[in-house]
């Protein structure tokens, strides 16, 4: 019996019979794994079987909440979309916020699985629990602005929440998104498994309340987290005026801002064009998440020549990198441009950037000429060719088909060696740390479980200096497999699951962080933890991921870098001199799983580990 | 204000440079990002701070030190040559020519 927190359903839609149905969610689902990504993993290994096609209609895609989301606890209104990957052919988990979560929890459920593939493209309407199959057919083609306000135009609802993909998504590139508003859940194709099943967009409308188990609990618990919030010398002083480009100067100063396709870090720092200083003379307004007081998100308008006017919600941090450093681009307009650019098409702007990037190298280096490129100069900073490039892959035109499905797939075509140059780790490309200069950043993108992912188990000790559980020095591989496998626990348990934002862990949470989750979890569900066993969630979550890629087939060699980060030492900047020998990857490697419970030679997880986390059954699956 | 290289000159005093790098909130205070200083060999980290907290006043002080002490703020990073000084001597840690010092306010987000 659920007191808060969750709605205690599921709600399972059929796109090829155009059903839909509602389960109950098992208690036991929600006390083993709390909601979020941890539900999405479970359902996802539990229903998608081995060697699904990831771009059939026996893959699902499974939308679900933690219990946190819709409460008054601020900073929650995440949601997890999970699906087999077609981009890694793992786990895919990607993370979003906005208003769509909080109106799903409305709408009465925790998860909602979407199944089989649509005749034809769909939308699907869900108010309040009633749901409606709608022919897509005008809003198919459409850009994510276009399609929501049409759909809303067409529903004469402008309250509606959507979810939606763009030309990208409906053109199935394998590192196409889906935005919600201009918010995007945009890593591993998620967008293209949406797209394979016909399915344009679901909106959502919500009018349900939300009940917590106890109210003077949770009021004390959400005090304990205010108070951290407020005493934070960076949330609301820096992080809520800047967000999160201000870590381009960060990282430009330690020496780790991935420029050139990972070929210039440090000698190539575009601080000045990119940095903190240049980005305020765009910023135009903010923007918030439910129930979020920080409001991190940035609002740039781009100024100059053909991209003056442009207005888009972001570019990050991450897509000042994919779009700026990577690419050599060192114009802020054009950067902005692109990012708006890539939210309308519906591409993830990080794995686009980093094939914009590689193709870039590779037509510098002689691999590609203009034969290939249809006459495009492909050279590093070209910024307009940058802005072609994004339309070509979403369209998967002349060139654009090559590279729209990632780089992995894109250097296998290739061939001529272009694999060495290609940026990524079970084919998610490389966000934007070059971790030749943060090992358990490095270690992180080697293990985590949806490939290279800085969101999964970030290492704020090295890159923010925050020393919980302990100070780690950047250079050095001591204790970082220990240090990795709590970042990814940590950070699935306290962010991933319930669902909290994943930026303010590092900047208030951290030394309160199980502990503080427990207390939410208690107030808002009354089902109780020992901040022990809030970890526990993280580390089963992160073990049935595990599982399921090891079903799929992954191996130990896929727990890997890219070459050049273990082969070419930075050049230049703060971290001159330093890479992650294939030496000291295997010594973090070892140590990682060591602590895992990992079989060192396979780095599958062992009977003793699944069964003590509850996942006999997953033991029984793998075979051993 | 005679210049600090002509002291050490006069005083007979081995001079060394080091570069400081700063952004954001320290960088504006300072007016740039990075900066040369020279100083007397065997200098520590901590003289290099209290040079620039001499140099640019109450203002930078207090973006990094606790309010009338000498104590860092503990969200104030340190760095030479790239390393923590965390993994060094603390502000003990002696500089040498050439040596490269980030200063760093709080950053996250990412």
């Amino acid at each position: 019996m659920y007191k808060g927190g969750y709605r205690g359903k599921i709600l399972r839609i059929n796109l090829t019979v155009k059903t839909s149905r509602e389960e109950e969610l098992p208690l036991e689902v929600a006390r083993d794994f709390i909601g979020g990504a941890g539900f999405g993993i479970k359902y996802l290994f539990d229903e998608v079987k081995g060697g699904t096609d990831q771009l059939g209609p026996d893959n699902k895609l499974i939308y679900s909440l933690g219990p946190f989301t819709g409460t008054t606890i601020p900073c929650a209104s995440r949601m997890a979309v999970t699906s087999k990957s077609p981009l890694t052919n793992g786990v895919g988990v990607s993370l979003t916020g906005g208003y769509f979560p909080v109106e799903l929890k409305r709408s009465g459920y925790d998860v909602l699985i979407v199944e089989g593939k649509a005749e034809k493209p769909t939308y699907v309407w869900i108010k309040d629990g009633e749901v409606r199959f709608r022919d897509a057919g005008k809003v198919w083609g459409t850009q994510t602005t276009d399609c929501q306000q049409i759909i809303k135009d067409e529903l004469n609802d402008q309250n509606v929440r959507i979810s939606c993909i763009g030309p990208a998504g409906e053109n199935m590139i394998r590192i196409a998104c889906i935005i919600n508003e201009r918010r995007a859940a945009g890593r591993k194709g998620l967008g293209a498994v949406m797209g394979a099943k016909n399915l344009k967009a679901i909106a959502l409308r919500g009018t349900g309340s939300i009940d917590v188990a106890s109210k003077e609990k949770l009021k004390a618990a959400i005090g304990e987290m205010q108070k951290a919030m407020k005493e934070s010398p960076l949330l609301y002083p820096q992080f809520a005026k800047i967000g999160t480009p201000m870590v381009v100067d960060l990282t430009c100063a330690l020496g780790i801002f991935p420029t050139k396709n990972w070929s210039a870090t440090g000698e190539f720092a575009p601080v000045d064009q990119l940095g903190v200083e240049a980005q305020m003379t765009r910023n135009v307004g903010s923007m918030h998440c439910y129930g979020c007081p920080v409001g991190c998100s940035q609002l740039k308008l781009a100024k100059t020549g053909s991209y003056a006017g442009t207005l888009t919600e972001g570019p990050e941090y991450e897509t000042m990198y994919s779009f700026g450093g990577q690419t050599g681009v060192d114009n802020m307009d054009s950067v902005i441009a692109g990012d708006r650019l890539a939210d309308e098409l519906g591409l993830d702007t990080i794995s686009a950037g980093v094939a914009i990037g590689f193709a870039m190298e590779l037509f510098e280096k002689g691999i590609l000429t203009t034969e290939d490129t249809g006459g495009l100069q492909l050279n590093f900073g070209n910024h307009q060719a940058m802005l072609t490039l994004i339309h070509m892959m979403a369209f998967r035109e002349g060139i654009g088909d090559l590279l729209c499905d990632g780089v992995k797939a894109a250097a296998e075509k290739i061939g001529k060696g272009a694999d060495k140059y290609a940026i990524h780790v079970k084919g998610l490309e490389l966000p934007a740390y070059d971790v030749r200069g943060a090992k358990a950043q490095g270690l992180n993108f080697a293990t985590a479980y949806t490939g290279a992912d800085h969101n999964r188990g970030y290492a704020f000790q090295e890159i923010f200096d925050i020393p919980v559980p302990y100070a780690a020095d950047r250079f050095s591989t001591e204790k970082k497999g220990e240090l990795t496998k709590w970042n990814q626990d940590v950070q699935m348990a306290v962010c991933d699951c319930p669902t909290m934002c994943a930026f303010i862990l590092p900047m208030a949470l951290m030394p309160i962080s199980t502990q503080n989750t427990a207390a939410l979890m208690e107030a808002a569900t009354g089902l109780t933890y020992t901040p022990e066993e809030i970890e526990k969630v993280g580390e089963r979550a992160n073990n049935l991921a595990k599982a399921f890629n090891v079903r799929e087939g992954f191996t130990q060699a896929d727990d890997t870098l890219p070459e050049r980060l273990i082969t070419e030492p930075l050049q230049s900047g703060a971290s001159k001199g330093h890479l992650i020998s294939k030496d000291e990857l295997k010594l973090m490697l070892d140590e990682y799983y060591r602590v895992r419970g990992w079989d060192p030679k396979t780095s599958i997880p062992t009977r003793e580990k699944l069964v003590e986390l509850g996942l006999g059954y997953v033991a029984d699956q793998l075979g051993v | 204000m005679l210049p600090i290289s002509w002291v050490f000159r006069t005083l007979r005093l081995a001079v060394i440079k080091v570069k400081v790098y700063t952004i954001l909130g320290v960088k504006k205070i300072i007016g740039q990002g990075e900066l040369e200083v020279s100083i007397s060999q065997g200098s520590t980290v901590q003289t290099v701070l209290f040079w620039m907290t001499k140099t640019y006043g109450d203002e930078l002080s207090s973006h990094l030190f606790e309010p009338g002490t000498v104590n860092l703020l503990p969200h104030i990073r340190l760095m030479v040559n790239g390393r923590s000084v965390r993994f060094l001597n603390g502000m003990e840690t002696v500089l040498h020519d050439g040596d490269e010092v980030l200063l760093l306010p709080p950053v996250a987000g990412g």
